[in-house]
């Protein structure tokens, strides 16, 4: 699995970063699908081994599949789906998140789901798993905390 | 009328027809068994009923050429 080394921007800046991106996009729903399910399809594809029930977040309608390797006080998360738009998703909380502290994964507000519109985009069932990937990767932050302290 | 595309999962085929206002289901529906049997993770489906016209039918028929030439 590549792992990345260098340290990110802040989770916040990130978070704008995405919001800036989506607004060209204006108000086009089928537009803003492409676009999700493009950079589902840049998000570099998970290892068949760590394809297993283990890794995959529970809550969501399509198989998500992540993991959470700690690197200093760093996590780095990787993700793969079996749908585009889904690959998509994750592959912004990936940009968000991985590589950040875990103290700052603890404290993100994703303040960018709602800016950007995803619930009229996605849907609320979508937007549960939105919610039930985000969970787990914070609940692999505070796992990973107190296995440090 | 049930049907996969190559290359798409029917839930983004679904999402795609539903930005257009075309509904359809994406999914299982309820045919484990069958959906196994054939090694598909499920399929999309449009039902047509008495209150659909042919116009509804030919949009959803360009949509859906439109939607996977797009993608491709």
């Amino acid at each position: 699995m590549a792992v990345e080394t260098h340290v990110p921007p802040p989770v916040d800046q990130i978070q704008e970063e995405i919001i800036d991106e989506f607004s060209y996009l204006g108000d086009d729903k089928e537009s803003t699908i492409y676009y999700i399910m493009e950079l589902g399809q840049k998000l570099s594809a998970l290892d068949e081994t760590y394809k297993i029930d283990n890794n995959i977040i529970k809550g969501c309608q399509s198989k998500v599949w992540l993991t959470a390797e700690l690197h200093g006080d760093r996590i780095i998360f990787n993700a793969d789906s079996n749908t585009e738009i889904t690959k998509g998703l994750i592959s912004l909380l990936i940009r968000v998140l991985s590589g950040q502290a875990i103290e700052n994964i603890l404290n993100a507000q994703l303040y960018f789901i709602e800016k950007i519109g995803m619930g009229q985009i996605i849907g609320s069932q979508r937007s549960n798993g939105l919610t039930a990937m985000i969970k787990q990767m914070k609940l692999y932050a505070l796992a990973y905390k107190s296995k440090l302290n | 009328m049930s049907f996969i595309i190559d290359g798409m999962h029917p839930f983004d085929v679904g999402m795609l027809l539903d930005a257009r206002g075309i509904a359809v289901r994406t999914g299982h529906h309820c045919t484990q068994p069958l959906m196994k049997r054939f090694g598909i993770e499920g399929t999309v489906r449009a039902s047509f009923a008495i209150y659909n016209t042919l116009e509804e039918v030919s949009i959803f028929a360009e949509s859906l050429k439109q939607i996977v030439e797009k993608w491709r």
